[in-house]
C-alpha cells in the first residue's frame, strides 16, 4: 500500500543515481586495495577499467596505500632450478604475482626500501621496482676523473606516503684518509639529475655501516659493527644527526651468538626497533619510542628461543656432519609485520624458513626445503648472517 | 538553548524519504559534507538539512557506525578487539547491493574512515575471483572481442599510459 509504494519510489530514484561503476574515483580506490595479480586480471573487465587501470592516476593512488612486505628476496642468488632459494612468499596463499628478478649474477642486492631496490654490480649502480621490472642506472655523484679516489656508500630513501620520488645519500670520504672525516650527498629524483651536498664534514665511529642504511619515517639510521651506537641522516634537514639515544646495554654481552653483528635495526609497525642476541639462545627486541621530551629504546619482547624451537635437534644435526658451531644453527632472516600488526621474526633454521610471533612465541612454517636435495644448509649460520642477504618486497607501482 | 555546551548540539537531517534524523554535533563533524554546509550557514542551522542523494537506509548505517566508533574510541583500552568484530559484522550484515549503496551515500557525505574500511571490505569480496564475477558485481557489459581479451591474457608486462617507461 503506502509503503510499497515508497519502496518501488525509492528503487526507481537508486536506479538513476551514478554507480560506483561510473565513478572514476570510487573504482580507483577500491581496485589500489587488491593485489597486482587481481588488478591485471581486471583489466579485462572492460576497456574503461583497462584505460582506468593504466593511467598514472591510478599508479599515483596505488602508491599511497600502506603495504607489507609479501615475500624476500634472498642475495646472493644461489644457481638453482628451485625458485624459493631465491625469494619466496611469506603467505603461500597469496603467492602468485611474481616479481620480476633480474639476473644477479654479476650484481647483487645492496637495500630494499618499501618496493624499490638498491641493486650494484662491478660498474653500475641502479635503482630498480621487482614489481615492474623497470630500472635506472644511478648517475655518478663524483667527477669522473676523481671517482676512484673516493670510499663511497649508498642509502635508498623511499616513502610515498611522505615525499614524491625516491632520495639517495651518498656517505663518502677520500680513500685512504678518513681523518678528513666523511661528507654527504643527496639526490633526489624529484628535483633532477644532480647530486647536492649537504652541510660539511662529520666523524663517525670507524666501523659504522653505511653500506647498510635502514630507512624510516624521514631519516636514513645506520649502526656501527660493534651495535655500540647509531647516526641518522635527516631527511627534511639534509643533515647528518648524531642525536639518537644510547643503545640498551644488554646486546654489548661477549658470549652474544653469531659472529658479523650483534643487533640489528628494523622499522616495523610503525616504530623503530632493535633486534639482538643477548646471548647464544635469547633474542630480544627494543623499541624506539619518542614523545616530546626525550626518545629511548624501550624492550618490547625477549624470546628464548630454546622454548620455541626444538634447538638442540638442529644442534645434534649439526655435529652429525662435522660441522663445527659454538651456536645454535638459527639464522635471523627478516622482521616483519603480520596479519594484526604485530611483530614477527623469520628465522632460518635447517630445512625451513620459519615466522615466530613476538605477541604469544608460537612457530610458523612459511618454507619448508627438506624435499629439496641441494641443502643450502652451510648457509645457515647462527646469528645475523642471513639478516644482511635477505630483502623485502612489496608491490609497488612506483617509477623509477 | 542556552547551557548546552557546542559538542551537545544537535543537527537535524533529512533524507530523500524525508526521514528526519537527530545527529550529535560532535557525530555530524565526520560527516565532512554536512559539517561544511554548517560552516557556511555561520553556524545558524536550525532547520532539517535536506540530503537530496542519501536514502534513510544508508543514513541509518553511517549514524550507527560513527556512533559505535566514537563510543569504542573514547572507551577502555580493548576497544581495539571489540572494534575489529563490530566491523566484520557491519560489513558481513550487507548484501553486495547494499554494501555498494552505502560506499556511494558515504562518499557523497564524505565520511573517510568508512570510505576507506568499504572500499577494502568491496576490494576483500572481489579479491582472486574471476573476470565474470567482476562484471556481474558492477553490473558491467563486456566490450571486448574475445580476440582482444585472448591477447589481453597473455599480456605480461606492466603497460602504463604517460612518459615514464624506460
Amino acid at each position: 500500500m503506502n509503503q510499497s509504494g515508497e519502496q518501488r519510489k525509492t528503487k526507481l530514484i537508486r536506479s538513476t543515481i551514478e554507480a560506483i561503476e561510473g565513478n572514476d574515483y570510487l573504482l580507483t580506490q577500491i581496485l589500489v586495495r587488491l593485489p597486482l595479480k587481481d588488478v591485471k586480471t581486471f583489466k579485462r573487465v572492460s576497456k574503461r577499467w583497462r584505460s582506468l587501470i593504466s593511467a598514472p592516476y591510478f599508479r599515483h593512488c596505488h602508491t599511497t596505500i600502506k603495504r607489507r612486505t609479501s615475500c624476500l628476496f634472498l642475495n646472493p642468488p644461489i644457481n638453482s632450478p628451485h625458485r624459493e632459494l631465491n625469494f619466496f612468499y611469506l603467505d603461500q596463499k597469496t603467492a602468485s604475482f611474481c616479481p620480476k628478478i633480474l639476473d644477479l649474477r654479476r650484481s647483487h642486492i645492496s637495500q630494499s626500501c618499501n618496493g624499490l631496490m638498491l641493486i650494484q654490480s662491478k660498474d653500475d649502480t641502479f635503482i630498480y621496482n621487482p614489481t615492474t621490472g623497470h630500472k635506472k642506472p644511478l648517475s655518478s655523484p663524483f667527477p669522473s676523473f676523481d671517482e676512484s679516489r673516493f670510499a663511497y656508500y649508498y642509502s635508498l630513501a623511499f616513502d610515498p606516503l611522505r615525499f614524491l620520488g625516491y632520495k639517495l645519500i651518498c656517505i663518502y670520504h677520500r680513500e685512504y684518509s678518513k681523518e678528513d672525516g666523511y661528507r654527504t650527498m643527496i639526490y633526489s629524483s624529484e628535483s633532477g639529475a644532480f647530486w647536492k651536498h649537504c652541510g660539511s664534514s662529520f666523524s663517525a665511529p670507524v666501523n659504522m655501516h653505511f653500506a647498510r642504511g635502514v630507512y624510516f619515517k624521514d631519516s636514513v639510521y645506520w649502526i656501527d659493527r660493534e651495535s655500540k651506537t647509531t647516526l641518522r641522516f635527516d631527511l627534511n634537514e639534509e643533515l647528518v644527526k648524531d642525536d639518537m639515544p644510547p643503545l640498551p646495554q644488554q646486546h654489548h654481552r661477549d658470549d652474544a651468538a653469531g659472529y658479523g653483528y650483534r643487533c640489528v635495526l628494523a622499522p616495523a609497525c610503525g616504530y623503530m626497533n632493535l633486534v639482538g642476541f643477548d646471548s647464544k639462545y635469547r633474542i630480544s627486541i627494543c623499541r624506539l619510542k619518542e614523545d616530546d621530551y626525550s626518545s629511548r629504546w624501550v624492550l618490547m619482547h625477549s624470546v628464548d628461543l630454546r622454548r620455541c624451537i626444538n634447538l638442540r635437534t638442529v644442534y645434534q644435526i649439526i655435529i652429525l656432519r662435522n660441522y663445527f658451531n659454538l651456536g645454535y644453527a638459527c639464522s635471523i632472516l627478516h622482521l616483519i609485520e603480520d596479519d594484526e600488526d604485530e611483530m614477527a621474526l623469520l628465522l632460518q633454521i635447517p630445512n625451513k624458513v620459519i615466522a615466530l610471533r613476538l605477541k604469544d612465541n608460537t612457530c610458523e612454517d612459511v618454507l619448508d626445503f627438506t624435499r629439496i636435495k641441494e641443502n643450502f644448509l652451510h648457509h645457515c649460520s647462527p646469528g645475523f648472517k642471513g639478516w644482511y642477504r635477505a630483502f623485502g618486497f612489496i608491490e609497488s607501482l612506483a617509477c623509477v | 538553548m542556552s547551557g548546552i555546551s557546542d559538542t551537545e548540539r544537535m543537527i537535524t537531517l533529512k533524507t530523500v524519504e524525508g526521514t528526519l534524523f537527530d545527529v550529535k554535533s560532535s557525530i555530524a563533524k565526520d560527516l565532512k559534507t554536512v559539517q561544511a554546509f554548517i560552516d557556511d550557514s555561520d553556524d545558524d542551522v536550525t532547520s532539517p538539512i535536506p540530503l537530496p542523494n542519501v536514502f534513510t537506509r544508508e543514513l541509518s548505517r553511517i549514524l550507527d557506525y560513527l556512533n559505535n566508533h566514537h563510543r569504542f574510541r573514547s572507551g577502555i583500552e580493548k576497544a581495539d578487539e571489540e572494534m575489529a568484530r563490530y566491523d566484520a559484522e557491519f560489513a558481513k550484515s550487507m548484501s553486495h547491493e547494499e554494501l555498494k549503496a552505502l560506499i556511494l551515500a558515504a562518499n557523497y557525505l564524505n565520511v573517510k574512515d568508512l570510505l576507506e574500511f568499504l572500499n577494502q571490505t568491496v576490494a576483500d569480496v572481489i579479491q582472486n575471483k574471476s573476470v565474470e564475477f567482476v562484471r556481474n558485481f558492477f553490473g558491467i557489459e563486456n566490450d571486448y572481442t574475445p580476440e582482444e581479451e585472448e591477447k589481453l591474457r597473455n599480456e605480461n608486462e606492466w603497460a602504463f599510459n604517460g612518459v615514464e617507461q624506460d
